[in-house]
């Protein structure tokens, strides 16, 4: 029984998930190798900026020697790619923990409130986008364009502020911040999820408007097909192919502002972990943090095209 | 007249697109009718109104366009319904079409929703229409495929639209269109989008289909040697107005309205010497948006008198159940009955 | 240039896009002439009278070291208002000089190129930004530089898709054909075609930019006290908002005023551009 609707399609797109997943193997050695360059792209003597400001002559020799530093090059490199694949991700320059075990617990919090976001912003713009798209250019769709413009235009920080100050200060319903219970995920994940919300409806809006104007709409309806059926079956099932493609980057907006919001509500996140560590020049955290989140992005880019082109018939070759 | 069965009766039917430029009389009070199992040709330059008639039929016009006046009077299994008065989203003028009236569309690359297989397309319209079940719809669709002479239809079935070519597109259109046994096909330029000989292919495929189905077609063209080819009956339309109307032989060899005489002078003709010119309608159409008073050709007529600028001529018979709307017949025509 | 004379009809007809327009230029004149309209110095501070709720005499209260929070919003406006036009301006030109380079020559370093960009396309903007704040350190200039980077690689797609469309144009090969180098063909023909979607993006660009940018300094990445900037000047809100909520309403509504005309004025642009189909079929 063929897995993805034929047999020729079966293995061209087994290629491409293989090729695919080929690809992530280089993607990441780049980026090992650009965060290796971080060292001597930042002005500054590495070893110095890795022991602290502070530090005894004696600790920034022994980081000097453990990270190669005095050595050529290539050694220094390889040292660090070796120690990177094995897991050691270096110490913070503070907490002298390894960068490894103070990141781990943040990625499941972030991972959460990511995910809750996106959740959120998908259920959302996917129904009114639809609606405005079907009521087009009615009061309905003019009333779901204007909340969606407010949207968009109010920086996140300042609806998270905003909704901290009547849901928490005022009403005193939900928590201010912190990770403590269920409550504390809604302001952060309602937060984040609208703003790509607004953005992901009037794009819905335009992709399911395109669609309901192409002729094989006509066809449906001369069929006799209901009307919902139309929206729902003929015409999404068409804007869905652009649609996966924007929830993808949509995802990464959403990480993206994640780094926001864990701030505005301390949040025990990777992202809020990511700007304390540039704020107090802790670059193995950084590093770390940031070797995370690119990844991420990587791994998301590349389901996003194995879904793009399972979803469309038409795609035979890569 | 012959005594034909009516199928369809329209009666001065207005479709007028209300805009911000104005006010568009895309269809502007036209009458005629299509009688069962036989083919109506509607010929005319685009833009002249032929496609909404059709869709105004199937209730298909999209807003900002609305039918403002006329009947459209279906004859449904012994009942007369009127279209014009239905509910175009409704359950009745649902059950009709698809089912009742079916209609194809110019390109059927566009047409087809290209996320769907033919046979999953063609099934869909059989299960609206008919409570089989699936696997007997299948089989239906199947069938229907081969009926219209799609090479190894069991196969076919599965095949997304870009995978055929644009003759079996058609076909698959024409399949789907007639699954449901359709008392009335409506065809909207169906081969203007095809090669030549795919164009000889699929009508020929349709005349056939026509005797098998016992359906009525009504033929949307601006090709006259496919409406001489197929159509047992013609309207000649301009600028939303029926000209003239009559069986395919009167309007061929004997056609009373200039723009007919001129539609078919600008005809190539292989048979004829190299050094006869072709002969063209003089201006342009003008725009719905602006129509002429007296009569909408007059502009454009190398008969046009006096009296056509200022008055607008009726829809005259002219013998033989040959219509036409021209200053020039009034001597000798009687009124027809609207 | 016809893009002029018709954004010239579309405002004419258009009440809400011209009021935008005019929005957004009276933002930019604030910007301008921010030293001489404001009412007090931005960085006076009076702990005498630290924590004001808005009064006649200061419309928009003052904050925690006693400073005028309407000053301060005004030279923000300033701030904003250069951060964000420069690196909107650098990443365009860096980007369209490119990506018309590229788009014209092929080749390798065509290949080359759109490989970098497509790489860097996969990372959102901001992460993009605080690499680059990482290694240049936070600063007004940081901001400008991580942001123009940030925005090169939609500007290089953008500008090279057109450059390759116009490319096989048959007046460009009769323009070749007759001798001309390459340098006058971008000139003549590809930077005609190209400048009207340019200019549309870039005004699209703009509200992102300035979001960005404001989410970078409301980070703590950008731009540093004491200069102002209304991102910042959230910051430093948000640990006041039980006692002084109203500190959130200058920088939040210049933000939200700023990002909204800019948004509307690209949308009127870009409809003039391309006229969506304004009727169903």
């Amino acid at each position: 029984m063929p897995l993805f609707g034929g047999h020729a399609r079966d293995t061209v797109l087994l290629r491409l998930v293989v090729s695919r997943l080929l690809f992530i193997i280089p993607a990441g050695l780049l980026l090992i190798t650009f965060l290796f360059a971080l060292f001597h792209i930042i002005p500054g003597d590495p070893a110095l900026l890795l022991a602290g400001d502070n530090a005894p002559a004696h600790i920034v020799e022994a980081i000097r020697e453990a990270y190669g530093f005095n050595k050529p090059l290539p050694v220094q490199y390889m040292t660090y790619m070796l120690n990177v694949l094995q897991g050691d991700l270096g110490v913070s320059n503070f907490s002298r923990d390894p960068v490894v075990s103070l990141i781990i617990p943040r990625i499941l919090n972030t991972a959460l409130l990511a995910f809750w976001a996106m959740m959120f912003a998908m259920v959302v713009s996917l129904s009114f986008g639809c609606v405005s798209a079907m009521y087009w250019n009615t009061g309905v769709d003019k009333a779901i364009t204007v909340v969606s413009l407010i949207g968009i235009c109010t920086p996140i920080f300042v609806s998270g502020l905003l909704g901290i100050f009547f849901f928490s200060v005022k009403l005193g319903v939900l928590p201010t911040g912190g990770f403590n219970s269920w409550q504390s995920l809604i302001l952060p994940v309602i937060t984040l999820g609208a703003v790509e919300a607004a953005l992901l409806t009037r794009m819905v809006r335009s992709t399911m408007i395109n669609a309901l104007n192409q002729d094989y709409i006509t066809t449906a309806r001369a069929k006799g097909v209901a009307e919902l059926v139309v929206v729902f079956k003929h015409a999404l099932r068409n804007a869905l192919l652009p649609i996966i493609t924007l929830f993808g980057l949509g995802f990464g907006n959403t990480l993206g502002g994640s780094v926001v919001i864990e701030t505005i509500f301390t949040w025990p996140g990777l992202g809020r972990l990511m700007i304390e560590s540039i704020l107090t020049r802790d670059l193995p955290v950084t590093q770390g943090a940031l070797l995370f989140f690119a990844m991420t992005f990587i791994v998301v880019n590349l389901i996003v095209d194995v879904l793009y082109a399972y979803v469309d018939p038409r795609i035979s070759y890569d | 007249m012959e005594h034909k069965t009516p199928l369809i009766e329209v009666k001065n039917l207005k479709t007028y697109f209300r805009t911000d430029n104005g006010v568009c009389r895309a269809v502007d009070g036209i009458s005629f009718s299509i009688s069962a199992e036989k083919t109506l040709g509607v010929v005319g330059e685009s833009g002249c109104g032929k496609s909404i008639t059709a869709r105004s039929i199937m209730a298909l016009v999209d807003p900002p366009g609305r039918i403002e006046e006329g009947e459209i009077l279906f004859h449904r299994k012994g009942e007369v319904v009127d279209l014009t008065k239905l509910d175009p989203k409704g359950r009745t003028m649902r059950d009709i079409r698809g089912n009742d009236i079916a209609m194809i569309f110019q390109d059927p690359m566009t047409s087809l929703n290209p996320v769907f297989t033919i046979g999953d397309q063609i099934i869909e319209g059989i299960l609206l229409h008919r409570k089989i079940g699936r696997s007997n719809a299948r089989r239906q669709a199947i069938e229907m495929l081969e009926s219209v002479a799609m090479p190894s239809p069991e196969q076919r079935v599965d095949d997304y639209p870009h995978q055929l070519s644009g003759g079996m597109r058609q076909r698959a259109m024409i399949a789907m269109a007639l699954s449901c046994n359709p008392a009335l096909l409506i065809a909207d330029e169906p081969t203007t989008a095809l090669d030549v000989t795919i164009q000889a292919q699929v009508i020929e495929l349709m005349r056939r289909l026509q005797k098998d189905f016992k359906a009525a077609i009504m033929f949307i063209t601006h090709d006259l040697g496919v409406i001489a080819n197929i159509a047992d009956d013609v309207i000649v339309m301009y600028l939303g107005e029926v000209v003239e109307s009559g069986t395919v032989r009167e309007i061929f060899h004997n056609s009373k309205h200039p723009y007919t005489q001129g539609l078919m002078n600008s005809l190539p003709v292989l048979t004829h010497d190299r050094g006869r010119r072709l002969v063209a309608i003089e201006g342009n159409v003008p725009s719905s948006f602006a129509v002429p008073d007296g009569c909408r050709f007059a502009p454009r007529c190398p008969h046009v008198m006096e009296v056509c600028r200022q008055r607008a001529p009726r829809l005259l018979d002219v013998g033989n159940g040959h219509r036409a709307a021209c200053h020039l017949n009034e001597t000798v025509a009687l009124e027809a009955p609207v | 240039m016809d893009f002029l004379q018709l954004v010239k009809q579309r405002f004419a007809r258009d009440r809400v896009g011209l009021i935008f327009a005019i929005l957004l230029l009276a933002i930019y004149l604030v910007a301008l002439t921010a030293q001489w309209i404001m009412p007090y110095d931005p960085m006076k501070m009076d702990l005498r009278a630290v924590f004001n709720p808005p009064t006649f005499a200061h419309p928009l209260g003052t904050d925690q070291f006693g400073r005028d929070v309407l000053s301060r919003v005004i030279l923000a406006t300033q701030v904003s208002a250069r951060v964000a036009t420069a690196a909107a301006v650098i990443g365009l030109t860096i980007g369209t000089a490119l990506g018309m380079y590229v788009g014209y020559v092929g080749g390798l370093a065509e290949s080359i190129v759109m490989r970098l960009t497509d790489i860097m396309l996969i990372f959102p903007t901001i992460m993009l930004a605080i690499v680059v704040v990482t290694i240049a350190g936070p600063s007004e200039w940081g901001v400008i530089i991580a942001l123009a980077v940030s925005w090169i690689p939609p500007f290089v797609r953008l500008s090279r898709a057109v450059t390759l469309s116009v490319r096989e144009e048959l007046y460009v090969e009769a323009s070749i054909a007759v001798g001309s180098g390459r340098w006058q063909v971008l000139r003549h023909h590809i930077w005609p075609n190209i400048s009207s979607p340019i200019i549309v993006q870039g005004t699209l660009t703009l509200p992102i930019v300035v979001l960005s940018a404001s989410s970078l300094s409301f980070l703590g990445l950008g731009v540093q006290p004491p200069t102002p900037e209304w991102g910042q000047m959230l910051n430093a809100a948000k640990d006041f908002l039980r006692t002084s909520p109203y500190l959130l309403i200058g920088p939040g509504a210049a933000l939200f005023i700023f990002v909204l005309a800019s948004n509307m004025v690209g949308d009127a642009l870009q409809e003039t551009l391309n006229p969506r189909l304004k009727q169903r079929k």
